[in-house]
């Protein structure tokens, strides 16, 4: 299966920022945590946010307050999406575009070879140690999205919430 | 030096030592390695034989995988990416018995084997050749039955030597199957190969059926022609001369210190002699001070009235020893017509007398002689076996030093607590059935040595006609199920409502109770 060919548009709003590694790569753009976005060749959920400074608010430093009184326009930054790849044809290239993936971009990779399957679940709960709660909400979207295996997503999302429990120590 | 060739494939690698002589190995095996079964290693050339004590899957699933019956753990596993390979493993127990040699017997390596070692499930030749003292049909051996654990029949044989010298117990609750396995005892005692001397106390009488034994061909070859011989109440009679003196007091309640001093100072006197009731009350009449002596006088109408009572005591008849105890032949003593007391006193009696006519026939002494070692099977034991039960003493002096004189005994009981240790701890070899009652657990885990703790533990497990069996008849404890009876069980349980259906179905229905016209039945008070 052509990944390109079934993804779907790809939004022209965000991009690719940069590679962090083989699983992570940056999206510039307006995402928010348990967001899943899809490139050309890659299926990744955003895991973590933060702001990034414009070179010329740098470069300014401190007087870019009042830089910023006289020309309102002044880049402000970008928000940044660190993202972790749930499938990956291809890895991404910086400066690809990206789009929130949907529905049937979902059920397509989770059901391919006609059995579902979560193969990164166990990489992603490693990665979200300390935030299992974005595998929970994930987990959730998951259910409605495949409905016919909400009997085994609920087993999972329990052992799930059972690690997020423990490991308040209640 | 790895001299012997193993054909077979190994069924399990060694991950490293347990307690003590213990170890564990991981198999992938889901079906054929089972608890109580053997398996063994190579050490230094020799097959070591190792008992499995415990199984269990060498991963668990966590508890939450399995909240959905329909949705399989292993599903789940798939669909997260992981392999069911670990969860497909099994991490056995086994402890090491050791390797076999003739001379010696089993020898404990004292090492246990290194991780990575081979384990083979042991081939139907170990075993026999290892655990079993006998083989099938050999002189002098009994066949039981078959190792439980195996599919291909691995005969349990014991050593029919060893069980009669050093005396042997089948314990189980009511319904497990006791007296059909004692049955395959007795019709293994009368095959040729053992032309035992068997005597069956018999308080249920439910032995009868092993008459059957002499219209099958397995005892009738070559000159042998194995008997069965039942003895109903009133062909029992004892000797009243027979009776020990506290056997005698037993029979007699309510006696006063004076009684007592009489009747003491008068059976001292007949003490030896044949005498009869008539006798006794002469020799207490004579020593009466006069006629009107009212202590001679009860004691006189005591022994009238309860003595006479006693069917099986009787002045001149008795079973003669040889006529119930002969090699080839089984005696079955039915004493379900008996009272308990009459049991005991017939118990006691007889094993006495059975005791003493072998001493006699050893030492050369004067008097009844049995020229041959006899075998003694006592049902319901704890009645017979307890501290308070009138044959208490000789028995425990037949299992204690009955060996030396070649009287052996079975003790079967369903109530093995009840039995006392002293007794209990002699019987050298030991079948166990179901046994679910903790004190009665506790009671053979006191009592009998050579069964582990846990093997204990498989006793309430086991199921209608299996048995745990240890001691000295047979190499190592193993679990065996009890072969077919060649003759029919006569302590079969009633089916009570196919009874009552026949009952009915044979016309025995009661007429409907007719009801007055007026409508109201007619009391027995109007009447």
């Amino acid at each position: 299966m052509d990944f390109k060919e079934n993804v779907g548009d790809l939004g022209e709003n965000m991009r690719i920022l940069r590679l962090l590694s083989d699983d992570e790569f940056e999206v510039e753009g307006e995402l928010k945590i348990g967001d899943v976005i899809k490139t050309s060749g890659t299926l990744a959920i955003v895991l973590s946010l933060y702001h990034e400074d414009s070179e010329i608010r740098k470069y300014l430093g401190i007087e870019v307050g009042k830089i910023e009184e006289f020309m309102p326009d002044l880049s402000a930054g970008e928000r940044i999406a660190k993202c972790f790849t749930l499938y990956c044809k291809e890895l991404p290239k910086p400066g690809e575009e990206v789009d929130l993936a949907d529905e049937r971009d979902l059920r397509r990779i989770h059901l391919e070879g006609n059995e579902f399957s979560i193969p990164y679940l166990i990489a992603l709960m490693k990665k979200c140690r300390d935030r299992l709660w974005i595998v929970r909400d994930y987990l959730d979207r998951l259910m409605m999205v495949i409905p016919e295996e909400r009997g085994v997503i609920e087993i999972i999302k329990a052992e799930v919430e059972y690690r997020m429990l423990k490991s308040m120590e209640i | 030096m790895e001299a012997v060739k193993i054909k077979a494939k190994p069924v399990g690698l060694v991950k490293g030592p347990s307690e003590g002589f213990d170890f564990k190995f991981v198999t992938p095996d889901r079906s054929s390695l089972k608890i109580g079964d053997f398996v063994y290693y190579i050490h230094n050339g020799k097959k070591v034989i190792c008992r499995i004590v415990k199984r269990s899957p060498l991963r668990l699933f966590p508890d939450v995988y399995l909240s959905n019956p329909s949705i399989s753990p292993e599903r789940i596993l798939r669909v997260m990416g992981i392999s069911t390979t670990e969860f497909e493993l099994f991490e056995i127990k086994a402890s090491i018995i050791g390797y076999y040699d003739e001379i010696l017997g089993f020898v404990n390596p004292r090492i246990t084997p290194e991780p990575g070692k081979e384990i083979y499930l042991a081939e139907k030749e170990v075993i026999e050749e290892s655990l079993l003292k006998k083989k099938v049909g050999e002189e002098g051996s009994i066949h039981l039955g078959y190792l439980l654990n195996r599919e291909d029949d691995v005969s349990v044989v014991l050593d029919t030597s060893l069980v009669v010298s050093e005396h042997m117990c089948i314990l189980a609750s009511t319904g497990s199957g006791k007296s059909y396995l004692a049955g395959v005892l007795v019709e293994e005692l009368l095959k040729p190969y053992n032309s035992a001397a068997v005597l069956i106390l018999d308080p249920h009488s439910e032995y009868h059926t092993l008459k059957e034994i002499e219209g099958l061909k397995e005892y009738n070859s070559d000159g042998y022609r194995a008997m069965v011989k039942i003895f109903g109440k009133d062909e029992i009679k004892i000797r009243l001369c027979e009776l020990e003196y506290d056997e005698l007091i037993n029979v007699l309640p309510s006696l006063s210190d004076k009684m007592e001093a009489i009747l003491n100072v008068v059976y001292r006197e007949l003490e030896g002699e044949k005498f009869t009731v008539d006798d006794l009350m002469e020799a207490i009449k004579a020593r009466a001070e006069d006629e009107r002596d009212i202590t001679a006088r009860a004691l006189t109408w005591r022994i009238r009235r309860y003595i006479e009572n006693v069917d099986i005591i009787d002045d001149y008849i008795h079973l003669e020893l040889k006529d119930i105890l002969k090699p080839g032949m089984a005696a079955v003593l039915q004493m379900s017509e008996m009272s308990d007391l009459e049991q005991q006193l017939l118990t006691s009696v007889l094993l006495k007398r059975i005791l003493n006519a072998r001493i006699n026939a050893e030492k050369g002494l004067d008097g009844e002689k049995l020229d041959y070692p006899v075998f003694v099977i006592v049902e319901e034991a704890h009645r017979f076996a307890s501290r308070e039960s009138r044959s208490f003493d000789v028995l425990k002096t037949i299992l204690s030093e009955g060996r030396k004189f070649g009287v052996g005994i079975c003790l079967i009981s369903q109530r093995p607590s009840k039995i006392d240790s002293d007794i209990l701890s002699q019987c050298m070899t030991q079948v166990i059935m179901r046994i679910v009652n903790p004190a009665d657990q506790e009671n053979i885990r006191a009592s009998v040595e050579s069964v582990g703790r846990e093997l204990i533990e498989e006793l309430p497990g086991l199921t209608k006609g299996q048995a745990l069996v240890a001691g000295v008849a047979i190499n190592s404890p193993i679990l065996m199920r009890v072969r077919r009876r060649l003759t029919s069980h006569g302590g079969v349980s009633k089916n009570a409502p196919k009874e009552w259906k026949k009952y009915l179905e044979m016309g025995n229905i009661e007429k409907d109770i007719e009801i007055p016209s007026s409508g109201q039945k007619k009391l027995f008070w109007d009447e």
